[in-house]
């Protein structure tokens, strides 16, 4: 277990350096940023300053190396727009997002698994049918799209939660909903499939035949054999959220780095940008170990190897 | 002999169909069990053993269901028909695993991967004799050794991926004595497992067999198993009970074509090569209508009567009955 842990944080800071390099490579491809970086007038004499400024007369290699190692400290350089170290920027907004993420999840977890449940046991009747419905328009709806929908029925008709802005527990409601439906599609799909299988198993038989009450065989042997593939896509899914938060951060005007990205990407501020994706990439490398972690837990086989 | 102590009168099992008239896979099947005894249900792929093995424990689940007949077992309490209890309710739950046990076929899938044996062992104790988790436990350990599991304290605490076949197997029989059931039900217990570890397992059950004093249905396609294991056989086919014996007049004198041309199929026991006789054609499958009986299409004694009707079992002597129109003073059309 302990070599498995160590394995699995070597990886993270491998895909934590890989992004980096991906998003050095990207920077590199948007060009020279004293172009848009100096008013119109601006003399080359002066170009040449701030691109010394910004150590960007350096050779390729050395560039690559110090963005890495001062990454590497947490320092990303200046955010261009402004001007003050861009990771705090980042840090300041990053709990919001995290708060709206966390709460689709949730929303999606406890309304998924007790849907994906009960369709798995009434397969074939209404129940069933309705769980699959609400997962094709889960899947199928943008969430922009459906983020849009929901203001104009329960904040412009109904007047029943505010559209926008980040006061209070009902401000969370419409983003962490839109956000979390897509999700909360997925899981409930595999929570039925998975359970289907499990409840098809010879194993459960067996203690059927042994006679467990069937409240015993659901959760204590069929949910517990499901679970693997739940929390694995779960893992998945919390990328997919932190990416469908910047559409819906946008959308509800949530304060959270997602809108932080959006208008940093307008205003061509590429340490903002790379200090949002390095934080992103941090996030989502951590839950996976945690997730991997907790299905190497779930699953004894590959706990004692 | 004494009295059963459980019975199947005249079941029937149909399977349900939304668009066509519900299929019968089981028909009028007649069986006791006695303690200590073990029967055992013959037949070939596809003839209804497991089903009606599963319905001896009330498991059967939509779209098969017992349409007629009863189960009787023998209870402190009395007699029970278990046919007529709720399959899922909690009086079946009551008698599943404490006075009915199963083993099934494959020991590699039939226990649950994420729990250690022990823990498995120990749930229907709790459930059934209520016995505290610490108790269960040493329980538990000692079901392990009884069923001769080298190491059982270590080994209770093991997952069953870390068992070999025969070992699961082992723990699939302490499951099913571990509250000491009066009926037995072991579902081809040793058709997943290797030769030599077969006629361990073989032996195993039926010392606990005789032992505990419990009655054993033995479900299985091989007859040497049969002749090493039982007292008493039947014979199925395509659903019906074609043949009932001792298991000393099946050998000896097989009454039923479709029993000869299973001993005809055996290799014989001293090794001597012969030319096996394998049965031509196949079981017909269950959606096909057949009128009369069943084995007509295979039978080398065919006679226009089987085409039309099929049997009831009739006694050709003390201990043995057949279906088949061949033994005209015992046969008569089935009700």
């Amino acid at each position: 277990m302990l070599t498995y842990l160590a394995r699995r944080s070597l990886l993270v800071i491998v895909t934590i350096t890989g992004v980096m390099t991906i998003l050095f490579g990207l920077q590199k491809l948007a060009g020279d940023p004293t172009i848009f970086l100096l008013p119109p007038e601006a003399t080359e004499t002066e170009r040449l300053n701030l691109l010394r400024q910004l150590g960007l007369d350096r050779p390729l290699i050395i560039q690559y190396i110090s963005f890495l190692t001062n990454a590497a400290t947490g320092n990303i350089g200046l955010s261009w727009k402004y001007n003050q170290p861009a990771l705090p920027i980042v840090l300041e907004a990053f709990p919001a997002t995290i708060l709206l993420a966390t709460s689709a999840l949730a929303f999606s977890i406890l309304t998924a698994v007790p849907l994906g449940i009960l369709a798995a046991l009434r397969r074939d009747t209404w129940v069933d049918t309705f769980a699959s419905g609400i997962a094709v328009i889960g899947q199928a709806m943008p969430v922009y799209w459906s983020g849009l929908l929901f203001i104009l029925l329960f904040s412009t008709t109904l007047r029943w939660l505010p559209s926008m802005g980040s006061e209070g527990w009902l401000a969370l409601i419409l983003p962490a909903i839109t956000l979390g439906l897509n999700t909360m599609a997925r899981i409930m799909r595999i929570t039925r499939s998975s359970m289907l299988d499990v409840l098809g198993q010879d194993y459960v038989r067996t203690v059927r035949a042994k006679g467990i009450p069937e409240y015993t065989i659901l959760f204590k042997h069929g949910l517990r054999n499901a679970a693997v593939p739940i929390v694995a896509l779960i893992g998945l899914q919390l990328g997919g959220l932190l990416g469908g938060a910047v559409l819906i951060e946008t959308v509800f005007s949530w304060p959270g780095v997602g809108r932080l990205a959006v208008n940093a990407v307008y205003s061509r501020d590429f340490p903002l940008v790379q200090s949002v994706a390095l934080m992103v990439t941090i996030t989502f490398s951590l839950v996976n170990m945690f997730v991997d972690v907790l299905c190497a837990m779930l699953n004894p086989q590959i706990r004692l190897n | 002999m004494n009295a059963p102590v459980f019975q199947m009168r005249n079941v029937s099992i149909d399977l349900d169909s939304p668009k066509t008239p519900a299929r019968r896979i089981a028909n009028g099947i007649d069986l006791e069990l006695h303690r200590g005894k073990t029967l055992a249900l013959v037949g070939e792929s596809g003839c209804g053993k497991s089903v009606t093995a599963l319905s001896a424990m009330n498991l059967l689940s939509a779209p098969l269901r017992i349409s007629e007949g009863s189960i009787l077992l023998e209870t402190e309490a009395g007699r029970e028909d278990i046919a007529r209890l709720n399959p899922s309710g909690s009086q079946m739950r009551a008698i599943r695993g404490r006075r009915i046990a199963m083993i099934f076929q494959d020991p590699m899938t039939a226990l649950d991967p994420v729990y250690t044996v022990g823990d498995q062992i120990t749930e229907s104790l709790c459930q059934h004799l209520g016995l505290s988790r610490k108790d269960a436990w040493k329980r538990a350990v000692e079901l392990l050794r009884l069923v001769g599991i080298p190491a059982p304290e270590q080994r209770a605490r093991n997952y069953p991926f870390q068992l070999s076949g025969g070992m699961r197997q082992r723990v699939m029989i302490a499951i099913a004595i571990a509250c000491s059931p009066s009926v037995l039900i072991a579902d081809e217990p040793t058709t997943a497992l290797d030769v030599t570890v077969q006629a361990q397992i073989l032996e195993l059950l039926r010392g606990l067999g005789e032992d505990l004093g419990m009655a054993t249905l033995l479900i299985t396609h091989d007859l040497g198993v049969v002749a090493e294991n039982a007292d008493e056989v039947i014979v199925m086919y395509r659903g019906y009970v074609v043949e009932k014996a001792g298991v000393d007049a099946l050998f000896d004198n097989p009454a039923h074509p479709y029993t000869q041309g299973l001993m005809a199929s055996l290799p014989p026991a001293d090794g001597e090569r012969i030319e096996l006789t394998p049965i031509p054609g196949q079981v017909p499958a269950i959606t096909e209508d057949i009128v009369g009986c069943p084995f007509a299409s295979r039978c080398p004694h065919v006679m226009p009567k089987c085409g039309e009707t099929m049997p009831a079992l009739g006694a050709i002597s003390s201990e043995q009955s057949v279906a088949c129109w061949l033994y005209p003073a015992a046969a008569e059309a089935r009700p």
